[in-house]
């Protein structure tokens, strides 16, 4: 459907408004003008027909019908009536007493006329003829209703012409007036058509005479200075944005280049941190050395001391000759008693230096190689025997004696030391025993270990982020917060396994670690060969 | 019906004045006496009766005839009485008082024969005077019957009419030929 413009609308709206006006008052006018002819005709013959039959009851009621005719001849001046004839009532007969005109009148029926008579363009009346209220005849008068006709058709074609005319007029009335009203919206839109074309938002309509399009305009306007801020506004920050945008590469190079060195740094002090947590760890097991160590030669040198002090003694009765064979024979078992006690000492100190060297060598040198895994496990829990010995706590460990494994002990040496001093620290903080147990299963490709303790457990708090760095509940007694993440680095990433913490004891912790077997795994049987 | 009788008198009769019979004239007397009083727009009676006189009736068969037409007539809601009057019998005082109560006056005899001069000085001045056909003097009535053509002709006269004051009908001034004393 096409689309009509404003301009027609309004055109047409004018035209149509002036058609409907003029319809709405010719109507009632062409109504009024046919309703007025007819009854003006009925009014006239009526009084036509009453002034005759007053006129004619004289000449009736003297049977005067010469006058009677004479009277009907007058209507000769008028040429809209057609027939007249008078009709004298004489023993309620009706005889035709006089008449007017070139036809015949009729025979009538007063009784079945009772109405006037319009018919074939003729207007029939009957009219009685009365003296002293009594009837003494009828006047029949029959008009001719062409010329009212004729007159009737005139006025409405006058009528129709005028009606015609005032349309042109109004159509060239709404022509203009559209014209005029809409020139200001006409030149409202060339200057949008410009904006928008040009994207000169400086551009401003012209104010119009007519107050009201005057608001409209300047409100118009002010949009435009509105929009004119904004699009400078817009352009500043497009401009600052280009600006912005040259210089971002550089600023991201910057940037980066810092957080690079940010991340460096923080590798390093990573790295730093961890390898503190490793040589502390070192540290522990070197103390942890030493205490043990220190009891057996502690022991030996009591023993060598008490050997010397022997040896001095016999020597010396051997040399004032107080020597008895019973004397002799008492220094020799003393002296086998101290040379023993000084063997049995010195091969556990030896055993342990053996034992602890070997885990601080795995811990520093990081290196494959075959290993019992309840041999390995008993030399670490030795390790860390002194701390152990701060109260009742018990490791179990069920572990087969056969199980060999091919991989980096001490990384296991790590792994279990942090465990257990995670529970001796965390765990089985303000209780003075506790237990904990280590399980070993070997599966099919896989190694898997639980570690249980029957501590406090972990603080709720701290379980979603238990393996990020410099988490630790223990800050203030100088927990580095490393200690889980250092473990989850090991497990994952040079064990290549992995570690969750299972929530299925009601008490303690409980880690289950799955780690693969390398393929120099050596199984159970072969160990108890060897063994 | 009187009139339906007077008027069906006249019917088929305008042939020669000599061929109306003597009964049916006294016929259309009546009628257009009574026809005549009803044609005059009165002015308001004090009297309880329409009288209609008539002057020089001797025979007393119009006083009959319009006595039997109009019994159960009325004109301006008044019963119509006729009166008789006999110049020769009365006297000029006794016709002078019974002339006042007339409403109708139908002249039968010439009065300037009978030496009425008082029809002149009536001090009643709106008495519809008639004069019959065989009056001829034309002196003392507004309405004349005469006869022409072998029927009968209404003449008005304006002047006395005039100066009686009565207003007449115009359908009777329609049907009635002037006549004025010039």
């Amino acid at each position: 459907m096409k689309k009509v413009s404003f301009q027609h609308k309004v055109f047409w709206g004018f035209v149509l408004v002036a058609l409907l006006s003029l319809v709405l008052v010719v109507l009632p006018v062409l109504w009024n003008i046919s309703n007025q002819f007819q009854l003006q005709l009925e009014a006239y013959n009526r009084s036509q027909s009453k002034v005759l039959a007053d006129m004619s009851a004289a000449a009736m009621m003297f049977d005067q019908a010469d006058s009677a005719s004479s009277l009907l001849q007058s209507l000769q001046q008028s040429p809209d009536i057609l027939r007249a004839a008078l009709y004298k009532t004489e023993g309620g007969q009706h005889r035709l007493f006089a008449a007017f005109g070139p036809e015949a009148p009729p025979v009538i029926d007063p009784a079945n006329f009772v109405h006037p008579v319009r018919q074939q363009g003729m207007y029939r009346l009957l009219t009685p003829v009365t003296l002293d209220d009594n009837v003494i005849g009828y006047l029949l008068l029959d008009s001719n209703l062409q010329p009212m006709e004729q007159k009737l058709t005139q006025s409405y074609a006058l009528v129709l012409t005028t009606v015609l005319i005032a349309i042109v007029l109004a159509s060239w009335l709404a022509l203009r007036l559209s014209r005029t009203l809409l020139q200001p919206l006409s030149d409202l839109r060339a200057v949008t058509s410009s904006i928008a074309d040009t994207k000169d938002y400086s551009r401003r309509a012209q104010l119009s005479d007519d107050p009201e399009l005057a608001i409209f305009i300047r409100s118009f306007n002010s949009m435009l200075d509105v929009i004119q801020q904004f699009n400078q506004l817009q352009q500043d920050k497009e401009q600052q944005i280009l600006e912005l945008n040259k210089t971002l590469e550089q600023k991201v190079t910057e940037r980066t280049a810092q957080l690079e060195h940010s991340l460096n740094d923080l590798k390093n002090t990573q790295s730093a941190l961890v390898e503190r947590e490793r040589l502390a760890s070192l540290g522990g097991l070197v103390a942890g050395v030493a205490h043990e160590i220190n009891t057996p030669v502690g022991v030996a040198m009591t023993a060598v001391t008490h050997l010397t002090y022997l040896t001095q003694h016999l020597n010396d009765e051997m040399q004032d000759g107080t020597l008895s064979k019973s004397g002799l024979l008492r220094h020799i078992a003393e002296l086998n008693e101290s040379a023993l006690i000084i063997q049995k000492n010195l091969e556990r100190a030896a055993e342990q230096i053996r034992s602890f060297k070997m885990v601080a060598i795995d811990q520093s040198t990081e290196e494959a190689r075959e290993f019992y895994l309840l041999e390995y496990l008993q030399s670490i829990v030795l390790s860390l025997r002194p701390q152990l010995k701060k109260g009742d706590y018990q490791v179990k460990l069920d572990v087969d004696p056969g199980l060999q494994l091919y991989s980096f002990p001490g990384i296991y040496s790590q792994i279990f030391t942090n465990l257990i001093m995670n529970s001796l620290i965390h765990g089985f903080a303000g209780q003075n025993q506790g237990e904990i147990r280590i399980e070993a299963q070997l599966q099919p490709n896989f190694l898997q270990l639980n570690y249980y303790d029957n501590g406090k457990g972990i603080d709720p708090k701290i379980k979603p982020k238990l393996w990020d760095p410099f988490v630790t509940s223990n800050r203030q007694q100088g927990g580095s917060g490393l200690g889980t993440y250092i473990l989850y680095n090991l497990i994952t990433q040079a064990l290549k396994g992995r570690i969750d913490l299972v929530e299925d004891v009601p008490k303690g912790v409980h880690f289950a670690l799955l780690i693969p077997l390398t393929d120099r795994k050596i199984g159970v049987d072969q160990h108890n060969d060897l063994a | 019906m009187l009139l339906a009788g007077f008027c069906l008198a006249l019917t088929g009769k305008t042939a020669a004045e000599s061929a109306l019979d003597q009964q049916k004239f006294i016929g259309v007397q009546a009628a257009y006496i009574f026809n005549l009083a009803r044609f005059v727009q009165w002015p308001a009676l004090g009297s309880s009766t329409f009288q209609i006189c008539l002057l020089g009736e001797l025979q007393q068969k119009l006083t009959t005839q319009l006595q039997q037409g109009t019994k159960d007539k009325t004109i301006q809601s008044l019963p119509v009485q006729i009166l008789a009057i006999d110049p020769a019998l009365l006297s000029q005082a006794e016709a002078e008082q019974q002339l006042q109560q007339c409403r109708v006056l139908y002249l039968m005899v010439d009065p300037a024969e009978t030496g009425w001069a008082l029809l002149a000085q009536l001090k009643q001045p709106q008495i519809l005077r008639i004069a019959a056909p065989q009056v001829t003097s034309q002196h003392f009535s507004q309405v004349d019957l005469v006869f022409e053509q072998g029927r009968i002709l209404l003449y008005l006269n304006s002047d006395s009419l005039q100066q009686s004051g009565l207003q007449v009908n115009p359908a009777l001034l329609s049907i009635a030929r002037q006549r004025t004393k010039s």
